[in-house]
Parts: structure tokens; C-alpha cells; sequence
């Protein structure tokens, strides 16, 4: 047990790099600025988001209890958590066990596997508890609250906060780790990181379909059937996910049978789900971490001897740098891709699962005599743009080799420069599924499909230059394995709330011209505002590159 | 083609002085070795010289050009090899030495011919399609070797280069840079073999606790001291003043 304890504080340190900060800030008192500004924009933020979340939560709240269901609100809350960590909380997983630098040094060490899985797994479960002290948080006290609950509630409810992200995690681990120890070579190890995805979602789909056929309480029967009526996303998801629907019945009932019940039941899987994961790492686990260590070595015998030289601009090879060390970096594809598929997933489920009343067809005449609403598509692709960590981390995902890029004779604005249009070009891509659902959904015409194309541009172009802005005032550079560059990264949350700002500030403009000048010309003047915030971001990371790569210093 | 004028740098907001007001010239067909115990202040020079650190005082000539008024152009002259082989683990050999030709733009024939003659020489050809992951410590170093000399720059400044090679390729090492010195170019190295030191180096210069403390060739240095070996020189010139003994006299 020491040991394990040993470990699990080694693993939370070397993540977070506590020993570096405790250096940084406590003793040596340098940049103390950093801390403070993260603390104050988070806050605010924070705070900005929160105060919304409550208004909305005691809104459904209030609804719910009209409808006779008062625990409405918390089970969309549980829901939509589960749902959040179930899609980014997977990468994690499996970035977290299999990605890592730190694998031999673990193997080397007298712990069994599964002590090693349990510390790792502590850590992804730990990372979940913010988001989901906001999303829950604000739910479950309006719901004791409201309904006047006590001790025994709250017990409840510190027990499922603590135990909920087991379930949509651990089968990932469970999935993922007889998989890997199949992986001989690193491409097979990037091929099962899909294979676990798809298991995943086979694995949801199959509950769902188990539990349509599962017998059915009937409060549970009640709760579903206005789900059913008041969302359908969620209703879709609901019946997918029953231990939301245990732990809103643990909750609501707290204190009775039932609800002892239905916690019983919530705990029962957790525990289930977490031996599994155990049992399978404690007999799996090193056989894949090894075995990924051997990378390269197989690829060599294969090798054609013959190596083609040939030379290109220093712009050319810069772009080719970025995009080898993107591509060939999991843990940088999967904080990427998935955010392009999940976010046109999660808009287009409502509106095609069945029994909605959401009028499809009632889209594109309303658009018609709103056609600024058309708005909001650009404003979507944007803030996707602008939630990927790419630009946010262009500097600091060099890491310790930005030494070279200091040393090489090519001007800091070029380097920047490779490294723009790059980024731009991903964080394009990944607004692309988005863009083409939304425009085929709304049935917009060639003229305005063009025109939100380039407004996509010229917003895609102006967030990417304000995230690249912000990595290069301070990047960081203080990473042992690229998960910390850029999910450790706060310049990648500073680039997200900027990014919010750059919208709301020209949300407030949209509507502004929605109210005084036609659609056509108030477009007009919507894209020159935003090309031209777009323009002066790029030359001001230019300006800036030259200031930072010089006085940057490792 | 190196010079350094009254260079000093410290850490932690003054409380560490690395290198303390150091004065410096290398001169054409040198070869000039760097000499000094851990923590002395080598690599930070050395990082001040190739433009990675910026001085807090003092001035930086390469081949002529001051390296904080036009570092590109100074750039363009050093080849560097740090003290430690640090590579892009996800890019092959190649890819990498291609990446390095193209940014200092190296002519296609020019390069080519460089690529394959270092890789002969350091018996690279082979790995140099498999990704840098798969590399041991030595071919690391001949790699970053490889790609610190492709563009033929006049000015070689290189950290402990030796560390990590076999005997072999240590041999062609210190052939390399005699020979480089023989077309009229520099070599600035720092290392912790005095013998290399004895063997190879025009000049030496012993830094400790960021002072030169000793500066010239060696008949130089063995000048007015009685002591016969560089060896002893170094262990007399580098000794604590806490520590009243010497180690010598101390085991005998
Ligand atoms: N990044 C840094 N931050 C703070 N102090 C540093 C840093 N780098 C070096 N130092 C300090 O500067 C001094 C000189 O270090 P330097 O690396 O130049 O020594 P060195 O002569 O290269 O030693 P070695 O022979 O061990 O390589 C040491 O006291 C060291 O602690
Ligand atoms: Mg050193």
C-alpha cells in the first residue's frame, strides 16, 4: 500500500509538474503573474459560464417540478456529464496508459501491473473532476435545495460525484489493454486506438439495446417517457446510459429503499467495471507497454536502403516539420480529430432521432426571412477553430527542441509564419464536417454557401493567429511527453476564452447590422470587420515572433 | 573567428553568475579547447557563442558578425553540436538531415554528396531510414554531428562532442576537425578528456566558477608551475578553497 501511495503521488507530481511550480513560484518567486492571471481568467470565465449553467439549471429545475419530475434537471446534468466523459475522457484513457514516457522506468520498478493501472487510472479520473464539478455541482444543489433534502443526500451525492466517471471510463481501460498487448509495432498501437473507439461506441449501442429490453420500473418508465418528449438527444442517451438513470433514482430517493436500490445498482458496476479493468491490466498491461517500446526496431530489417535527397525551400521543409511531427504524434491527433467529428455528431442527433418534433424542414424558410441567423454556422466553425489546441501550443509543443529552432539561420517571422498556415489548414479541415452538415441541413443556396465559406476563413484565420499570439508570449516548454504540451497547456484555455471574447464581441456587431442594414451589406461588413482582425492578428504574431524567439531562452 | 568580449551571464535573477565577465579569441586554423570542472560555466558559453542564451553584458563575434546585431548571419557560420543529442524522436534520419539542408538551404548535388560522405564515415547509412526513436545514445551524436557540419560552416562549436562516441568514431572526430583547422577554420570544443585536450587543442582555456582562470597553449600554461601534466595543472587551478589538501598530496 505504500508503495502504491508512493506511486500514485509520483504520477500526480511528474503530471502536473507540482515539484517544477513549487520551484518556480514558491521559491524563486519568478513569474508569479502566471498563476495570478490563470486564477483571475478562470474565475472569471469561470465564473461568466457558471452563473449561466445556474440560471439554466434551476430553470429546468423549476420545469421539471411543473412536470411532476423535479429530478428532470439533475438527470440531463448526469447525462450530458456522462456523455462529455465518455468522448474526451477515452482519449485520455488511453493516451494516460499507452503514451506516456514514463513506461520503462514504471516496468523497471518492483510494483505489480495492476497498482501501476490503478495510479494512472486515479489520475484521468482526477482530471474529470473539474468539468464535472461544474456540470454537476450546480444541479445537485438546486435539487437538495429545493426539495429539502438532507444528510443522507449529500452522502449520496459526494459518493456518485467521486465514483462517476468509473463507468464511462473503465471499460475503455478494459477494451484497450488486451488490445494493445496484440500491438507488435507502433502501427498497429495507433490502429487499436481506433479499434477502441469503435468498440466503445459498440459497447453503448449494445446497452442501449439491452436495455430496451430490460424490464422496466416505473419511475423509470416515467422518467423516460418525458425525456422522450423534451429531448430527443437526451432521450437517445438515456436509454443508452442506465447508471444516469440509477444514480438520478440514488439521488432523488436518497434515504429510501428504492434509492438504496438504485445505488446499489450504481455501485455494483462501478466495482464490477473497475476488478475488470484490474484483473485484465494486472494479466495484460506490461505485455503492451513493452512491446511498444520496440517500435522502430521492427521497421528497420524492412527499410529499402536507398534515401532521396532533395532539396526545398526552408518555408517548405518548416510546413513539412509541423506536419511530420503532427501526424506522427497520437496524443496530438486525438486532441484534434475527435473534437471534428463529435461536434457536428452532437448537433445532428437531435434532429434525426425519431419522434422529434424538431422541424427540419422549417430551417431553411425561416432562414429565409432571418437570413442572419445563417450567422450562427460561421460563429459554430469559428469556435470549434478555436477550441482545438494547435495554435494555442505552436510554439510549446516544440518542447525542449525549440533549441533548434532558435538555432537555425531562418528569421522567428518565417518560422511563425510555416507555422500559421499550417495550423490554419488543419483547424480548417476541422471545421469542413461541421460546415457541410450544417449548410446541407439548412438547404442554403451556392451564393450564401460561398460567403459563410469565406467568413469561415477569415474567422478560422483570425482565432488561429490569436492562439499562436498567446503560446508565443509564454509558451511552454517544460514537458516530458506531448499529452502535458498541450493538455497541461493553459495557453489553450487562454486561446478559448479569447476566443469567446473575439465572438461575443462580434456576435454583438452581428446583431447590431441585423437590425440596421440589409443581409448582404451588413455581411459585407461583418467579413471586412473580421478579414481585418484576421490581418492585423498575423502581422502582430510576427512582430511578437521576432521579440520572443530571441529573448525565449532554455 | 570567435570573439568574445567581457561576456557575463547569470541565472535565477542574479543569484547564480554562470560566466563572469569572459574574454575570448579564436583564431583562424584553431583549434581551441574548453576546459573546466561541472558547474564551471562551458555550456553556457557555449550557448551565449552559438546565439541560444542572450548575454547580460558583453559582445559576441562570429566570423566577424556580431551575433545579437545580425544572428542569422552569424547563424549561418557556426555549426553546433550540444551536449546532448537531442533529436526529433518522430522523424527519420533523413528527414531530419534533409530538414537541416533545406533550412540552411544547401544545394542539392553539394548536400547530397556531404549526406553520404558523413554517413560512410560514421557508418550511418543504414539507420539513417528509421526513425531518431530508434537510435542509441552514439548514433544520436553522429547524426547531430552529421547535421551540424552539412553546410559546411567555418565555425565548429561543439559541447563534450566526444561523450557518448565509440573509439572509432572518436578517432574520426578529432581527424575531422584537424582537418577542418587545416583549411583555415576554427574549432571550439569543450571537454572533459584533458588528453584529447593535450593531443588535439592550439590553445586552451580552463574556466572555473565562470573566470578564465588560465588561457593559451599549453607550453604556455606549463610556464612558472611546477607542476609537469596538464592534469596536475588543472586539478591545482581548479581546486575548492574550502578543501585545504589537494587530493594529491591528500593520497599520498
Ligand atoms: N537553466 C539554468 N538555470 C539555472 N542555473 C543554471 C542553468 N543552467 C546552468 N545553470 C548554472 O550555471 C552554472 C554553470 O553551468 P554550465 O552548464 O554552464 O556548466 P558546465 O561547465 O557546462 O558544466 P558540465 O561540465 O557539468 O557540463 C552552474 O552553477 C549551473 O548550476
Ligand atoms: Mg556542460
Amino acid at each position: 500500500m505504500r508503495a502504491f501511495l508512493s506511486l500514485l503521488k509520483i504520477t500526480f507530481r511528474n503530471y502536473y509538474g507540482i515539484s517544477v511550480m513549487k520551484q518556480k513560484y514558491v521559491k524563486e518567486k519568478r513569474e508569479l503573474w502566471q498563476p495570478i492571471l490563470a486564477v483571475i481568467g478562470l474565475g472569471f470565465g469561470g465564473f461568466t459560464i457558471l452563473s449561466l449553467y445556474y440560471l439554466i439549471s434551476r430553470g429546468l429545475y423549476t420545469g421539471g417540478k411543473m412536470l411532476g419530475e423535479p429530478a428532470l434537471g439533475l438527470e440531463y446534468a448526469l447525462l450530458a456529464s456522462a456523455f462529455l466523459i465518455f468522448f474526451f475522457g477515452v482519449s485520455s484513457v488511453i493516451t494516460t496508459l499507452y503514451f506516456t514516457e514514463d513506461a520503462p522506468f514504471l516496468v523497471s520498478l518492483p510494483l505489480k501491473p495492476f497498482q501501476v493501472i490503478a495510479a494512472k487510472f486515479s489520475l484521468v479520473m482526477a482530471n474529470q473532476y473539474l468539468v464535472l464539478a461544474f456540470l454537476l455541482i450546480p444541479p445537485l444543489v438546486i435539487f437538495g435545495r429545493g426539495e429539502g433534502l438532507g444528510f443522507i443526500y449529500i452522502l449520496t451525492a459526494v459518493v456518485i460525484f467521486l465514483l462517476f466517471p468509473v463507468i464511462p471510463l473503465a471499460p475503455a481501460a478494459a477494451i484497450v489493454i488486451p488490445l494493445m498487448s496484440r500491438a507488435g509495432s507502433k502501427r498497429l498501437k495507433d490502429l487499436f486506438t481506433i479499434l477502441t473507439y469503435v468498440f466503445m461506441i459498440a459497447f453503448g449501442l449494445g446497452l442501449q439495446f439491452l436495455v430496451q429490453y430490460l424490464p422496466k420500473g416505473k419511475e423509470i418508465a416515467s422518467l423516460q417517457e418525458i425525456l422522450k418528449n423534451h429531448g430527443a438527444l437526451l432521450t437517445q442517451l438515456g436509454r443508452g446510459f442506465p447508471p444516469a438513470v440509477w444514480a438520478t433514482k440514488a439521488l432523488a430517493y436518497a434515504g429510501t429503499g428504492e434509492g438504496l436500490l438504485s445505488l446499489g445498482l450504481f455501485l455494483v458496476l462501478t466495482v464490477v467495471l473497475l476488478a475488470l479493468m484490474l484483473l485484465l491490466g494486472e494479466r495484460f498491461f506490461y505485455q503492451g507497454l513493452l512491446k511498444g517500446e520496440e517500435v522502430g526496431r521492427l521497421r528497420r530489417a524492412k527499410r529499402k536502403v536507398g534515401v532521396a535527397w532533395g532539396a526545398r525551400s526552408p518555408f517548405k521543409a518548416l510546413i513539412l516539420r509541423e506536419h511530420r511531427l503532427f501526424v506522427r504524434t497520437p496524443v496530438y491527433l486525438m486532441n484534434v480529430l475527435p473534437v471534428a467529428v463529435i461536434v457536428p455528431v452532437i448537433a445532428v442527433l437531435p434532429l434525426i432521432t425519431q419522434g422529434n418534433q424538431l422541424p427540419v424542414d422549417r430551417i431553411a424558410p425561416f432562414l429565409a426571412t432571418h437570413p442572419y441567423v445563417k450567422l450562427v454556422i460561421a460563429a459554430i466553425t469559428t469556435f470549434i477553430a478555436g477550441t482545438l489546441p494547435l495554435a494555442a501550443s505552436a510554439l510549446s509543443r516544440e518542447g525542449r527542441l525549440f533549441f533548434i529552432s532558435r538555432l537555425i539561420p531562418v528569421p522567428p517571422g518565417d518560422q511563425v509564419k510555416a507555422k500559421f498556415w499550417y495550423i490554419l489548414g488543419v483547424n480548417y479541415l476541422c471545421t469542413m464536417p461541421f460546415f457541410v452538415l450544417a449548410v446541407v441541413i439548412a438547404r442554403l443556396g451556392p451564393g450564401d454557401i460561398l460567403a459563410l465559406f469565406i467568413l469561415n476563413l477569415a474567422g478560422t484565420a483570425a482565432v488561429t493567429a490569436l492562439g499562436i499570439l498567446i503560446d508565443l508570449l509564454h509558451p511552454f516548454f517544460d514537458w516530458d511527453n506531448p499529452q502535458r504540451a498541450v493538455k497541461n497547456n493553459l495557453n489553450v484555455l487562454f486561446a478559448m476564452l479569447a476566443t469567446l471574447l473575439f465572438l461575443g464581441v462580434f456576435t454583438v456587431a452581428g446583431v447590431g447590422l441585423a437590425l440596421v442594414v440589409p443581409w448582404w451589406s451588413g455581411f459585407l461588413i461583418l467579413l471586412l470587420l473580421i478579414g481585418g482582425a484576421a490581418v492585423g492578428l498575423y502581422q502582430g504574431q510576427l512582430v511578437l515572433a521576432e521579440k520572443s524567439y530571441r529573448s525565449l531562452e532554455m | 573567428m570567435i570573439e568574445l568580449s567581457n561576456l557575463s551571464k547569470s541565472y535565477a535573477q542574479g543569484k547564480v553568475r554562470a560566466v563572469d565577465n569572459i574574454s575570448l579569441t579564436v583564431r583562424p586554423g584553431e583549434i581551441f579547447g574548453f576546459l573546466g570542472p561541472n558547474g564551471a560555466g562551458k555550456t553556457t558559453t557555449i550557448k551565449m557563442i552559438v546565439g541560444l542564451l542572450r548575454p547580460d553584458a558583453g559582445e559576441v563575434r562570429v566570423a566577424g558578425i556580431d551575433m545579437l546585431k545580425d544572428p542569422i548571419a552569424a547563424k549561418r557560420r557556426i555549426g553546433f553540436v550540444p551536449d546532448q543529442p537531442q533529436v526529433y524522436d518522430r522523424l527519420t534520419g533523413s528527414e531530419y538531415l534533409n530538414f537541416l539542408a533545406d533550412v540552411y538551404q544547401v544545394p542539392d548535388d553539394v548536400r547530397r554528396e556531404r549526406i553520404e560522405h558523413y554517413l560512410e564515415i560514421f557508418e550511418l547509412r543504414d539507420a539513417v531510414g528509421d526513425l531518431v526513436q530508434s537510435y542509441s545514445h552514439g548514433m544520436k551524436q553522429k547524426l547531430v554531428l552529421t547535421g551540424a557540419l552539412l553546410h559546411n560552416p567555418p565555425v565548429w562549436i561543439m559541447d563534450e562532442p566526444m561523450v557518448g562516441l565509440d573509439p572509432r568514431s572518436a578517432f574520426l572526430l578529432k581527424d575531422l576537425m584537424a582537418e577542418h583547422c587545416r583549411q583555415g577554420y576554427t574549432v571550439f570544443f569543450s571537454t572533459h578528456i584533458l588528453e584529447v585536450a593535450e593531443r588535439l587543442c592550439d590553445r586552451i582555456a580552463i574556466i572555473n566558477k565562470g573566470r578564465i582562470i588560465a588561457c593559451g597553449t599549453l607550453e604556455e600554461i606549463k610556464e612558472h608551475r611546477e607542476k609537469e601534466t596538464l592534469e596536475n595543472i588543472f586539478l591545482e587551478l581548479t581546486e575548492n578553497e574550502g578543501i585545504p589538501v589537494s587530493l594529491e598530496d591528500h593520497l599520498s
